[in-house]
């Protein structure tokens, strides 16, 4: 904003140079919380009740996301278990910290870690496997869709879909979580510290409220998708382009998706909150089909045939006699600007992503170091447009979910002096320190809340991670709730396992 | 960001280079394989008036010699020549292993093995293996050639015994034969950080007697550090795990360690304990 108020205040190029150190002094920092949590339950380990309270702190002042982390946090905190009695106070504190904002599921990678913390809490204390207690207090598939009776960013929590239990079972299976647990345990006979550990989520995407795309199919029979949404190499071109393809039975190679450019279009919000293929990709859906709709009367006129006699395939109308018409015909003939379409998709409510992260870590006892040797992540997507690209979203979002979980700090002297100013001393996980990650991808519960029965890819293979190396780390040293604390850097492990002698 | 603004000299010969840097006197410094310089300029925290490049100076990259008679190593020599040693025996083993621990595998194809010891990182893994075996550093500078122990040459945190008008040219690692076994442990946050601490030795075992030893630890303290005393102890020692501990806890209780934001004092110096343990026990085995 204040590069292009001064560009257009002075008439000249102006460009915005920022080095690594003023970055991570300055920009928004995150995850900052503290929870306390309080359960009631039965002994099954069903949830009765659960009252939170936790506390963010936001830093010296207050950005343009507002209370968001605070917000989500709240309203996501009992993620997929039923507890039919919630209460939460959130609060907001200002401290002589860098100022906070969302990061990569935000206040749900938090809310994770501190719910599922809990819960392998009381499957400690009752004597019962974590699993089961799991399944005891899942959402079950008839209660969808679920109106959790509380709202955040504005709109009610409506769990739109979900197989939670089946979702688990089929996870289960995946992993061989039975043969993994006796392996592991064989381990520990042995003398090793490793363990397993599993945590359940549940995202939100496709933040609205609303997304525009125009489509335009030139004489030659190339498209133009313009859409206001904004590329972060996340793939929005190919899963925009896929959509487009899909109704229109055009190639993608012959789709130019256009993004980023506000003279353009007029509206569009843009890449975050895991809603570019749930907005805009519904909006290209709906933009298609519009131009169908506009294309078949001039296909009509074209093969002189009645419209509603026409069959669409593979791109071309199709009369009773076999005479065709390709949509590029169809262009040709309309002349002008051609053929068009637009639409546009509105959502009053988000949809939710959900999974299930399961982690195998290896800890050494002296040093307090951690390997992670197997991650899988679980994820239903509702649909996956394109495989290759979500499989992309999880792994790269696990990476920085194990970051988050044993290394990414920003550490601040007593004085509030930033002591992490460069990547020497905030360290994010190499290629060293991934595991391979295996993206268990599902499409069993579509969101029936857009036309493509997508929900967004861009979060769920994060939320989870902590909590999950959280618990393999307990079991890896048999000390169910050790870890209350994130990132587990060496240092502190290695205080706790000091605590435990 | 980008480097303050340098005068940059590419000198052919030692000669040559040797009269630049002692004419820029304070305000130059030679350029080796740049990968500590090189962020430490771009980082501004170093501000050379003048960079005089060494990278075209013959004669100074090489390794000769082999175990049993000690190895030369000109300055200039890139730690990925370690990787393979040209020669073999246990201090070829010992170099192959502690090299895989420098930084990463770009870095270690240009960054140096003089540099390295110029530079003085306390956290350097060559300052460690000089410090420990007792190497001989040969410095050049117009008035001639001087040598000086490894145990007089480290003085600190990046400081060194070098003068701006000297160019450290060769090293000399005394001899690691037959009948030496060697270990060298490394703990760091991620592969290729800096050690939060790491542990070198080398040990003589006859008949499951230590007769000589040589050990340091690095990462831990403003240099590298040998520790004789802990040396002392070990020979004669039986070479179990028993003497390994009473080692380590020898040196944890003569070190006072460094701290900073990924290991405080309490963790550190466990951690001396560890790999100082972890090394003796990788070259009794």
């Amino acid at each position: 904003m204040l590069v292009c108020a001064a560009a257009l205040r002075l008439g000249v190029p102006v460009k915005w140079v920022e080095d690594r150190k003023e970055h991570l002094l300055a920009a928004n920092h995150s995850r900052d919380q503290v929870y306390r949590l309080r359960a009631a339950v039965d002994s099954r380990g069903y949830i009765l009740g659960l009252d939170a309270e936790f506390t963010t702190d936001q830093g010296a002042y207050v950005r343009t996301h507002g209370g968001t982390v605070t917000d989500l946090a709240a309203g996501l905190l009992p993620g997929p278990y039923v507890i039919p009695a919630y209460r939460v106070a959130g609060h907001i504190r200002l401290t002589n910290k860098t100022p906070s904002g969302t990061y990569r599921a935000p206040g749900r990678y938090e809310s994770t870690f501190a719910r599922e913390r809990l819960v392998d809490r009381i499957a400690a204390e009752l004597g019962l496997d974590p699993v089961e207690v799991r399944r005891v207090n899942l959402v079950p598939a008839e209660a969808m869709p679920f109106h959790r009776g509380l709202d955040t960013l504005g709109t009610h929590v409506v769990y739109d879909s979900g197989l939670y239990h089946d979702l688990l079972d089929r996870t289960l299976a995946h992993v061989g979580h039975a043969q993994a647990r006796i392996d592991v345990a064989a381990r520990r006979n042995a003398g090793e510290a490793v363990g397993l550990g599993l945590a359940f989520f549940v995202e939100k995407s496709g933040l609205g409220p609303k997304d525009l795309a125009r489509i335009a199919i030139a004489p030659d029979g190339s498209v133009e998708i313009v859409t206001g949404v904004a590329s972060i190499g996340q793939g929005v071109e190919t899963v925009l382009a896929q959509i487009a393809s899909e109704t229109l039975g055009i190639a993608p190679e012959r789709m130019r998706v256009i993004h980023g450019q506000t003279d353009r279009i007029e509206y569009g919000l843009g890449a975050f909150a895991s809603r570019v293929t749930v907005m805009t990709g519904s909006a290209v859906k709906i933009a298609s089909e519009d131009v169908l709709a506009r294309a078949r009367p001039a296909a009509a006129a074209l093969l002189q045939a009645d419209p509603a006699g026409l069959i669409f395939e593979k791109g071309s109308f199709v009369s009773a006699s076999g005479a065709s018409a390709s949509l590029a015909d169809v262009a040709r003939h309309l002349g002008g600007p051609g053929l068009t379409g637009e639409g546009e998709f509105a959502a009053d409510h988000m949809n939710y992503p959900y999974g299930i992260h399961v982690a195998q870590v290896r800890v050494d006892r002296e040093t307090g170091g951690v390997t992670v040797e197997r991650y899988v992540v679980a994820c239903d997507v509702g649909r996956a447009v394109n495989p290759m690209l979500v499989e992309g979203q999880i792994v790269g979002a696990c990476a920085q979910g194990i970051g988050g979980a044993l290394l990414e700090e920003f550490v601040y002297d007593e004085g509030g002096q930033p002591l992490a100013a460069s990547l020497a001393d905030y360290l994010m996980p190499t290629c060293h320190e991934m595991p391979p990650v295996e993206a268990f991808v599902r499409e069993d519960a579509p969101s029936p809340q857009n036309p493509l029965g997508v929900k967004g890819a861009g979060e769920g293979g994060i939320t989870a991670v902590g909590a999950a190396i959280a618990a393999a780390i307990d079991d890896a040293l048999q000390s169910p709730g050790l870890v209350t604390r994130l990132p587990v850097s060496p240092s502190r492990l290695h205080a706790l396992v000091a605590g435990l002698r | 960001m980008k480097p303050a603004a340098f005068a940059y000299l590419a000198p052919t010969t030692l000669a040559e280079a040797l009269e630049m840097i002692d004419r820029i006197g304070d305000d130059g410094k030679i350029l080796a394989g740049g990968q500590s310089l090189v962020p430490a300029m771009n980082f501004r925290l170093a501000r050379p008036g003048t960079l005089v490049d060494i990278n075209g100076v013959a004669g100074l990259s090489g390794i000769s010699g082999d175990s049993a008679r000690g190895i030369s190593i000109g300055a200039l020599t890139r730690h990925a020549a370690f990787h393979t040693p040209p020669f073999s025996g246990p201090l070829a083993d010992l170099l192959a292993k502690v090299v895989r621990n420098i930084a990463h595998y770009p870095i270690r194809q240009r960054g140096t093995f003089g540099g390295s010891l110029s530079h003085a990182d306390p956290a350097s893994e060559w300052c460690l293996v000089t410090a420990t075996l007792g190497a001989t550093l040969h410095i050049a500078s117009l008035t001639g050639t001087r040598e000086v122990a490894a145990a007089d040459f480290f003085r600190g945190t990046f400081t060194t015994a070098l003068q701006p008008s000297e160019i450290l040219v060769r090293i000399d690692l005394p001899p690691l034969g037959a009948g030496w076994g060697t270990g060298f442990y490394e703990f760091s946050r991620r592969k290729g950080d800096f050690a939060l601490a790491m542990a070198l030795t080398a040990l003589r075992i006859e008949g499951g007697t230590i007769r000589e030893a040589r050990l340091g630890v690095g990462g831990v303290a403003d240099r590298a550090l040998r520790l004789a005393k802990t040396e002392a102890f070990l020979v004669g020692q039986p070479a179990h795990a028993e003497t390994f501990a009473a080692a380590a806890a020898m040196a944890q209780d003569s070190i006072d360690v460094s701290e900073d934001i990924h290991a405080g004092a309490d963790y550190r110096r466990d951690l001396l304990g560890t790999v100082i343990r972890r090394a003796l026990a990788e070259a009794a085995a």
